[in-house]
């Protein structure tokens, strides 16, 4: 299959050092791709780079194919084009990511007329209609609304049927439910896993949460200091984990670790991106770390055919 | 909404009250007798006492005040001490030339300091910011009467290119009107250009790291409608309150200024009559000038009552 979104060896620094260090990542059409990380590991930056966010002082090397569109260095008029239509952000922060001073009507509308002809009265009907399907209850009487008088899962809602009015192929999904309440975060993702996958929308699921892309996603990537240091099918990775990093990942999730148990912890914290060990960006905290941890960055391994590891314990001639 | 603003309508009413009792109270500690300067060289202290008794300043200054007070909550502004004159007609004639010449400042200040000021929020560290911020900075600094001086200096004398002082009534000449108006304007609107540069530079940076403003440009909103429609409109509360504020400042430098390019308006009415001890000319100016600054400050809260749904509906519920 070929890939919709290929990101090759981007690097990202603002200034202090790698953000994002030699990534790279695919996600195929209809596939919905986890993305989990502590923060400040550079998930964030991710999504941005991908969108034409970053801030002009950001250096960008590398890569990123969009169905055959290079991103980087695109003309803002033509990113312009492909943003909202074919590529679409849902973004983060449930609370802010509406407009206070407008209604939800004319926020969505704003999208659709950006984009393509049309009046007022066919850009509502088409809202009331991806309201209601991601599960706003009146959706007649919301377009009127303005945010705050919308619960955070609702203005989360519309958010996401702002992101999706226009039938993007893929999404970026910025821990789209990390700043809800644990039932209402379940509602909204079950009713955003619904959309994507009647609409077979790729997705690049970006969360801190394991919980979370467990649920939602087909392959994981797991990002340690602006690299991905892991990256399997989500069941492989649940069952089977390589890298150090994920073990200990998973054995600090109260969900897939033991029960009765008390949970474990990562001790010491993200490396600063200017003061990255020189080595495996892990090794400071790697309890199976080695002398040679110090010295090389750990190769890419193929573990399997679309399994991938950066550990040197992987590696087939360790 | 309508209610917040009825509650703000009926305020004023106290605080009028209160201004009249300090400009009162104020002029009154000013040393000089306003009878000594009209009799001026004839002055006897029988003369003095006569004027003091035709003027009503022989009584108490409490009995004064309420006689004072009495005829403005009747429509009755007073005579003019040297000239007789009803204070109605100063303040009909006068008004109009600092109204012009409040209205055009606050437009210019507010075009240029909005503009100036979102330019430089867009290109934050770079060039554009820089200069703005050196011309604000200018802009503060400098006191608007030298500035007046100096631009009479250069575009009068110098250049020749524009009158120095003097006013024609809109009613005669718009056009000579406008060529008068120029100079006093961009000195007035120096200072009031320079703070909203400022606040509006900050209150942009704000809004545009919002996540809103992410989620528009994310969503292929063209770059100018984001500042535009989602920036400015965001920025506007924070921007409309420091206009409001400082008008006051502008209100009060009309005095400077009007005396520096010679316009007959209010604020020269308040110097003259003020170097005469004309109490009852000064008292119903600055009264005037009082009722200008609170009415703006209302305007300018209704304005923002408007622009913000959160705060409309907050305030009716």
């Amino acid at each position: 299959m070929t890939p919709l979104l290929e990101i090759r060896s981007l690097s990202v620094d603002y200034g202090y050092g790698a953000v994002i260090r030699d990534l790279s990542i695919t996600v195929s059409a209809g596939e919905i791709v986890g993305l989990v990380g502590e923060s400040g590991c550079g998930k964030t930056t991710l999504g941005w780079s991908v969108l034409g966010l970053l801030p002009r002082s950001a250096r960008v090397d590398g890569s990123i194919l969009f169905d055959g569109t290079e991103l980087i260095g695109l003309q803002a008029r033509k990113r312009r084009k492909l943003l909202g239509v074919r590529l679409s952000l849902i973004p983060q922060a449930a609370m802010a990511s509406l407009d206070p001073m407008f209604t939800v009507g004319h926020q969505i509308r704003e999208i659709i007329l950006t984009h393509q002809r049309g009046g007022r009265a066919g850009a509502d009907a088409r809202t009331v209609g991806r309201l209601r399907e991601v599960g706003v209850a009146a959706p007649e009487a919301r377009l009127r609304a303005f945010p705050h008088e919308l619960s955070g899962g609702t203005r989360q809602r519309v958010a996401t049927a702002a992101a999706m009015i226009l039938n993007p192929s893929m999404l970026i999904a910025d821990e789209p439910t990390s700043s809800l309440d644990v039932t209402i975060q379940a509602q909204v993702l079950g009713v955003l896993r619904s959309v994507i996958l009647e609409h077979g929308t790729a997705v690049m699921f970006i969360t801190h949460d394991l919980g979370v892309v467990a649920q939602i996603s087909d392959r994981i990537a797991v990002m340690y200091a602006g690299e991905i240091v892991e990256e399997a099918s989500a069941q492989e990775l649940f069952e089977d984990p390589k890298h150090p990093y994920t073990k200990k990942l998973l054995a600090a999730h109260p969900g897939f670790s033991n029960k009765g148990q008390r949970l474990a912890t990562i001790p010491g914290s993200v490396p600063d991106p200017a003061q990255r060990p020189g080595g495996c960006s892990f090794e400071p905290r790697c309890p199976v770390a080695i002398p040679l941890c110090q010295e090389d960055r750990p190769p890419w391994v193929a573990v399997e055919s679309d399994r991938h590891v950066r550990c040197v314990h992987c590696a087939p001639n360790h | 909404m309508i209610r917040v603003l009825l509650h703000r309508v009926v305020l004023i009413v106290p605080i009028l009250f209160g201004a009249s009792i300090i400009v009162f109270a104020i002029i009154r500690l000013v040393p000089g007798d306003p009878a000594v300067i009209m009799l001026g060289l004839n002055a006897t202290p029988k003369l003095i006492l006569q004027i003091h008794q035709q003027l009503g300043l022989d009584q108490p200054v409490y009995v004064q005040y309420i006689h004072w007070i009495g005829g403005i909550v009747h429509g009755d502004w007073g005579h003019d001490y040297l000239s007789g004159q009803p204070i109605s007609g100063l303040l009909t004639t006068t008004l109009p030339v600092t109204g012009e010449l409040v209205v055009l400042s606050l437009a210019l200040a507010i075009a240029l300091g909005v503009t100036v000021g979102s330019v430089a929020a867009l290109y934050r560290g770079r060039l554009p910011d820089w200069v703005s911020q050196i011309i604000s900075m200018i802009g503060i600094s400098i006191p608007d009467f030298w500035l007046g001086i100096m631009l009479t200096l250069l575009f009068a004398l110098v250049l020749g290119v524009l009158p120095s002082s003097g006013f024609t009534p809109l009613t005669v000449s718009i056009p000579d009107n406008l060529i008068h108006m120029i100079l006093p304007v961009v000195a007035l609107a120096s200072g009031l250009t320079a703070v909203l540069i400022r606040i509006t530079r900050a209150a942009m940076l704000e809004v545009l790291g919002q996540e809103y403003i992410r989620f528009a440009r994310a969503s292929g909103v063209p770059e100018w409608r984001v500042v535009l429609h989602h920036g400015i409109r965001n920025a506007a509360a924070p921007i409309l309150t420091v206009i409001g504020l400082q008008a006051g400042y502008l209100f009060g430098a009309t005095i400077v200024i009007e005396t520096v390019f010679s316009l007959p308006g209010l604020g020269q009415l308040i110097l003259n009559s003020t170097l005469t001890h004309d109490y009852p000319v000064i008292q119903a100016s600055v009264l005037v000038l009082t009722l200008l600054f609170v009415a703006t400050n209302l305007l300018t809260d209704a304005a923002v009552l408007a622009i913000d749904p959160r705060l409309r509906q907050a305030r009716t519920a």
